[in-house]
């Protein structure tokens, strides 16, 4: 009989050649890599939870043909922890997919004793799927926003893209860059610095009134977060930094990987909302110093006014779930209550089999 | 009609009304003729635990014995003995 039972380190090859496969790559050569990425993030990770673990689907003939894998992140809605469940990946093989493997790993996955399920990253047929296992989507969090820093060059790489040759695009933009007038950068009030583990615990406790739903950070789940952040298979340079007030109070912070000559895309940006529009000039100023020409993030309740005062333009993104038993936990997200970002996501959770990102951070 | 039978019956109505199509026998291999997919077997299972008032096993959900209207029905009525078919 087939079942339905949570991961083994004896499974990881197995994962990783179902990773290797559904992206395309050779699985002998990124086995080990793979191996040592999801003991990593799915079994040694400060968070891992025995009660919520990633799950596979093990075929009586085949093996282990499907994983569903589990993040689970800290969270306090008031004064009561509760535990949040960031699902995925979701991988079947192909010869299996047929039989509904991936809906029976779903299905067991959001009967869990999380309090909340979250995915940040689904494609239509998971979104079809939790919608039918009375999930809910998350549709502020299934908009994205897009602020260009520099219409000449983002016209430019759009247009290099379109001709091809990453190498004749990033010329095409720095020349572009070069030949448009440059604006005078205002100074802005308050100071970025970097971002220390310890001082985005004390921020998101200041922030305690704002969201009452919001992570509960400790240092050794931030120094495996952000390593893995570094580590991840994301263009761009790891940013991350904390704004101050010009009297030295913290007024939020924000975490974005920059690319050069390419996108800037947010990770998280915790302010109150009256802080907020500060905070993302710092965080705009930041990427167009790092020479991204566009940034990128996701909608976020707190974020409207100030995107609205920097007329982002809205995009469409992967699909953000919610699903939970727990009536209070969805308003609260669903109201704008709720600091739950793609930090504490699984959209930037992408293995790095290459060695391409060398876990560069600043 | 025994119970079994309407049972059967019912279950492929279920069918029919949840997947959009024509069953064309109880015992027709749902998987083998392309009708189940993940999609459609996510409906399935939460019309059948609705229509049913049962829970079907998470953990050992037997995919070999869900391929067809006869032995959906056969799950049914193991996990819910002597429920009367509406």
């Amino acid at each position: 009989m087939s079942s339905i039972r949570p991961l083994e380190r004896a499974d990881l090859p197995a994962i990783a050649g179902l990773y290797a496969n559904f992206m395309g790559w050779d699985p002998v050569s990124t086995s080990a890599s793979l191996v040592a990425y999801y003991a990593r993030t799915m079994l040694d990770n400060p968070s891992f939870d025995p009660e919520i673990p990633t799950l596979v689907y093990e075929d009586s003939e085949d093996g282990v043909v499907g994983v569903m894998g589990s993040n689970v992140r800290g969270f306090v809605y008031r004064d009561r922890a509760v535990r949040v469940a960031c699902d995925g990946p979701l991988i079947v093989h192909p010869d299996h997919r047929p039989r509904g493997v991936g809906a029976l790993l779903m299905r067991a996955y959001l009967e869990g004793p999380q309090d909340l399920t979250a995915d940040d990253r689904a494609v239509d047929q998971a979104y079809e799927m939790t919608r039918r296992l009375r999930g809910e989507t998350h549709g502020v969090a299934s908009i994205g926003w897009s602020h260009v820093i520099s219409p000449a060059a983002f016209a430019t790489a759009a247009l290099a893209r379109r001709v091809g040759g990453e190498g004749r695009a990033a010329g095409l933009v720095a020349r572009a860059g070069a030949l448009a007038p440059r604006r005078r950068v205002k100074p802005l009030e308050g100071v970025a610095e970097p971002l220390e583990n310890g001082a985005l615990i004390d921020l998101i406790e200041r922030l305690r009134r704002a969201f009452p739903l919001r992570p509960s950070y400790d240092e050794a789940h931030l120094t495996w977060l952000f390593a893995e952040l570094a580590a991840a298979n994301v263009d761009g340079r790891l940013v991350r930094r904390l704004v101050r007030a010009d009297d030295g109070r913290p007024l939020g912070s924000y975490v974005m990987y920059v690319a050069p000559q390419g996108i800037a895309e947010v990770i998280q940006l915790a302010a109150a909302e009256r802080d907020a529009s500060l905070v993302l000039d710092h965080l705009i100023q930041d990427a167009s110093t790092g020479g991204a020409v566009e940034v990128r993030g996701r909608f976020e309740h707190h974020l409207l006014a100030a995107l609205r005062r920097r007329r982002c333009r809205l995009v469409p993104i992967d699909w953000a779930l919610l699903h939970s038993r727990d009536p209070e936990l969805l308003a609260a997200v669903h109201g704008g209550r709720a600091l739950l970002t793609r930090l504490d996501g699984e959209w930037w959770l992408r293995p790095d089999p290459f060695g391409a990102h060398s876990g560069a951070s600043a | 009609m025994t119970d079994a039978a309407a049972l059967t019956k019912r279950v492929a109505e279920l069918i029919e009304e949840v997947l959009q199509v024509e069953v064309p026998d109880p015992g027709t291999d749902l998987v083998a003729a392309g009708l189940i997919d993940s999609l459609a077997l996510v409906s399935l299972i939460t019309e059948v635990e609705l229509e049913f008032s049962i829970r079907l096993p998470i953990d050992e959900f037997d995919l070999s014995r869900f391929r067809s209207a006869e032995q959906i029905a056969a799950v049914v009525a193991d996990l819910a003995p002597g429920r009367p078919v509406a």
